[in-house]
């Protein structure tokens, strides 16, 4: 067979031809020209017979796991995505707010249908009450150290609604007040024992969501050291035999919970002190004050020290048990109510003290504190940094210095009583609870001021659901003015300082502040 | 029509669900539609997609000189590149040429990859598009391979193997895309990112260097299975 008369562009035509590439009328020629040219025929069955050889190539097949191994790490690869970074607002793209807002319940149900197949599923039931806490016992140390919380009381469960009797006090009433509860959820996992029948019915009434999380813990277990993993096993087997066991775990999600607002780098010290609990408990005194004074001072947007703040909260302190104060306040609590503060350790109940008389207050005209004296209002500047004195003293007249110091004891109210505002909570509270306009507004605002708007937007939207009841647009407005309304409410309606007007308070007030007709009702007043 | 790995898959121009510029849910091909359900986030869809396609991925990418774990690596690369990209997906375009797109992508950086750690072997990287390594030289270096001998099924598919590998990759993966997903040479264009002529010539020279190699084999009938050409045709 001779082939040498072919040329190179013979043999590509002939490729193409043999690839179905040619348009008829070309392989209508080719064709033609087979019929008459041997050379050319044989060269067209060689390059066909030797393509044909390709199909001696075994056909690949993968492994019996190779599926499932492959949609399980697309799983894990969209847990691991979604930025964690830090929280800029503005950095939120439409595309991610959809993603989130929208597939995520559908890619979470996704995942969990692969990684349930794909877990031991024995070993998920069989380690369900511990994945249920996961992160609870992952940072609950061990029985001791949560009896030293209990001990220490730094999250004792205690509660407005365990303060202050309701005139119907419904059960859900008594979480409403707790806040802790909104951070907790209505169902914090109970501890006992469960059949695998009982554990594989509350999977099965899982939420996509919840699966996905059960199965992002079991990952997380299974990747701890033996040791690690004991540990946790240990302390699940001791609360269960301790008969103060849901009451110290409901204190281990509770830390866990608090844990979870930290830095890294204030975890991070926490985690060093894991097998110390004394210094453990000390710095999480230290942190707990220091992160209550930053609170304070983003809400009254002053440069306020930790010191100051001490000096702030000891003066406040100092002004609700003075006797001729605390009496007021117990003329309007009632007996109950009071007897449960008196129970309250002295640095929490002053706040217990005038959250319960407002709370008395309400339905009705409010009603104001006792007016503190100028004696009162010198000590208090007195023990004030200078920038902070300046702010006081700046305030010009006795009215507008008690407008002032209103607006720090409700900051201090609300330092105490808030926990730190997650920034994924405070994100997800950014991108799905606020309107765009309401977002624009705050878009305007540099990042800092930003974040500190949207905290104060975000506790205030808090106490109001906790009150049953949520913010509309004028009541945002006010959050979002030149001055904005803090959390924690005036104690008058009119949106005035919440002290009284007239009366002696605890020694003389003098000169009184200047009677004036109440101000109109401010539309953006939070009440 | 040849059996492909994924079972057969009609050439493009026989298909005439793919007539028309702007595809309809109905009009798109089987697997566009089973890819828009994992851009929606079904999971189901994305199993469905990954059992269709990865024996065929994996034929490919392993025959184009990847060795089997590698390719493994790779085909799971692709699938999880598809997975995140899955949000973008348009389903103006067949499937199975954006999914071998993102794999021939994945392919190429980890050649890239493994070139910078030095770990190509020196035979492949003597390889280039016109200079097909000898097939009696290759067959020499592969001990027990008797010329004379017939050759059962495993050891032509070898001997295939060894062929293959004395081309180019580029050569090797425009025809395996060819021969086992039966590509146009359109589809292959844009699967590696060459124009429609550059493929041509490149699957000309492929064949050619093919041919030269085994070509012997087949006229000694030497296969277990060939057939002499006139009657394969």
């Amino acid at each position: 067979m001779n082939t040498a008369s072919l040329t190179d562009d013979d043999r590509r035509d002939l490729v193409a031809y043999l690839d179905g590439e040619l348009p008829p009328d070309e392989a209508a020629r080719i064709e033609a020209r087979m019929l008459s040219d041997d050379a050319y025929r044989a060269e067209m069955q060689a390059l066909q017979g030797t393509f044909d050889l390709l199909e001696d190539l075994p056909i690949s097949t993968v492994g019996p796991d190779f599926t499932r191994t492959t949609v399980e790490v697309a799983s894990i690869d969209f847990r691991r995505r979604p930025s964690t970074s830090e929280f800029d607002p503005k950095r939120l793209l439409p595309a991610a707010l959809l993603l989130l807002s929208v597939g995520l319940a559908g890619a979470f149900g996704f995942a969990w249908q692969r990684n349930r197949q794909s877990l031991p599923e024995r070993e998920a039931i069989r380690e369900f009450p511990i994945l249920e806490n996961y992160d609870a016992y992952d940072w609950g140390g061990d029985v001791e150290f949560l009896r030293q919380l209990r001990d220490e009381g730094i999250f004792d469960g205690t509660t407005f609604a365990a303060v202050v009797p309701t005139a119907s006090p419904a059960p859900e009433e008594a979480s409403a007040f707790d806040p802790w509860a909104e951070e907790m959820g209505p169902g914090l996992p109970a501890i006992g024992e469960l059949t695998p029948e009982q554990v594989q019915t509350r999977i099965d009434r899982m939420g996509a969501q919840e699966r996905e999380e059960l199965a992002s813990r079991m990952d997380r277990f299974e990747a701890l050291p033996p040791e690690e993993r004991r540990r946790l096993r240990d302390l699940h087997e001791a609360l269960l035999a301790d008969p103060e066991g849901e009451e110290l775990l409901r204190l281990a999600h509770q830390y866990r919970q608090w844990v979870s607002t930290l830095t890294g780098e204030d975890r991070a010290s926490l985690e060093s002190l894991s097998s110390k609990n004394d210094e453990r408990l000390a710095k999480i005194h230290e942190l707990m004050k220091s992160e209550e004074a930053r609170q304070f001072s983003r809400l009254v947007d002053v440069e306020v020290t930790p010191e100051d703040h001490q000096a702030i909260v000891e003066w406040l302190r100092d002004y609700v048990y003075a006797p001729e104060n605390e009496r007021r306040f117990r003329e309007r609590i009632s007996p109950d109510a009071w007897a449960r503060l008196q129970r309250m350790g002295r640095d929490d109940r002053w706040i217990w003290t005038i959250v319960t008389y407002r709370r008395y207050s309400e339905g009705s005209d409010r009603l104001p504190l006792p007016t503190p004296s100028d004696e009162d209002l010198n000590r208090l500047s007195g023990s004030l940094t200078k920038t902070v004195r300046d702010a006081l003293e700046k305030a010009g007249d006795s009215a507008t210095k008690l407008r002032l110091l209103d607006e720090w004891m409700r900051a201090a109210v609300t330092a105490r009583m808030s926990p730190n505002v997650d920034k994924a909570k405070l994100e997800a509270f950014y991108r799905d609870r606020l309107t765009s306009s309401v977002r624009a507004e705050l878009d305007k605002l540099p990042p800092e001021e930003l974040h500190r708007r949207l905290e104060i937007i975000y506790l205030a939207n808090e106490r109001r659901l906790r009150e049953g009841e949520k913010l509309d647009v004028d009541q945002l407005r006010g959050y979002l003015g030149s001055q904005p309304n803090l959390p924690f409410p005036s104690m008058r309606r009119d949106g005035g300082p919440g002290f009284e007007r007239f009366g002696p308070g605890r020694g003389s007030f003098s000169p009184p502040p200047p009677f004036a007709p109440p101000p109109p009702r401010r539309s953006d007043d939070p009440e | 029509m040849t059996q492909t790995p994924g079972g057969a898959v009609a050439k493009p121009s026989e298909d005439p669900t793919l007539s028309g510029a702007s595809p309809t849910e109905s009009a798109i091909d089987p697997d566009a539609r089973l890819m828009l359900r994992v851009r929606d986030d079904d999971a189901f869809a994305f199993e469905e997609l990954v059992r269709r396609y990865q024996n065929r991925l994996l034929t490919v990418l392993e025959h184009s000189g990847n060795g089997r774990d590698q390719a493994e690596d790779l085909v799971q690369e692709t699938f999880l590149r598809v997975f995140r990209a899955r949000k973008t997906y348009r389903a103006d375009a067949k499937f199975s040429t954006w999914v071998f797109t993102i794999a021939h992508n994945v392919a190429k950086n980890a050649i890239r990859r493994r070139s910078r750690r030095k770990e190509v072997s020196a035979e492949r990287e003597s390889s280039t598009d016109s200079a097909p390594a000898g097939i009696e030289g290759l067959a020499q270096a592969n001990s027990g391979w008797m010329p004379a001998r017939r050759l059962d099924k495993s050891e032509a598919g070898q001997m295939v193997r060894l062929a293959l590998d004395s081309l180019s990759e580029r050569q090797r993966v425009a025809l395996l895309l060819t021969k086992f997903e039966n590509m146009s040479y359109q589809d292959v264009a844009e699967t590696m990112g060459l124009s429609v002529q550059a493929v041509k010539s490149l699957l000309f020279r492929a064949r050619l260097n093919l041919k030269a190699m085994l070509e012997p084999y087949v006229e000694q009938g030497r296969r277990p299975h060939s057939a002499p050409p006139d009657e394969a045709d």
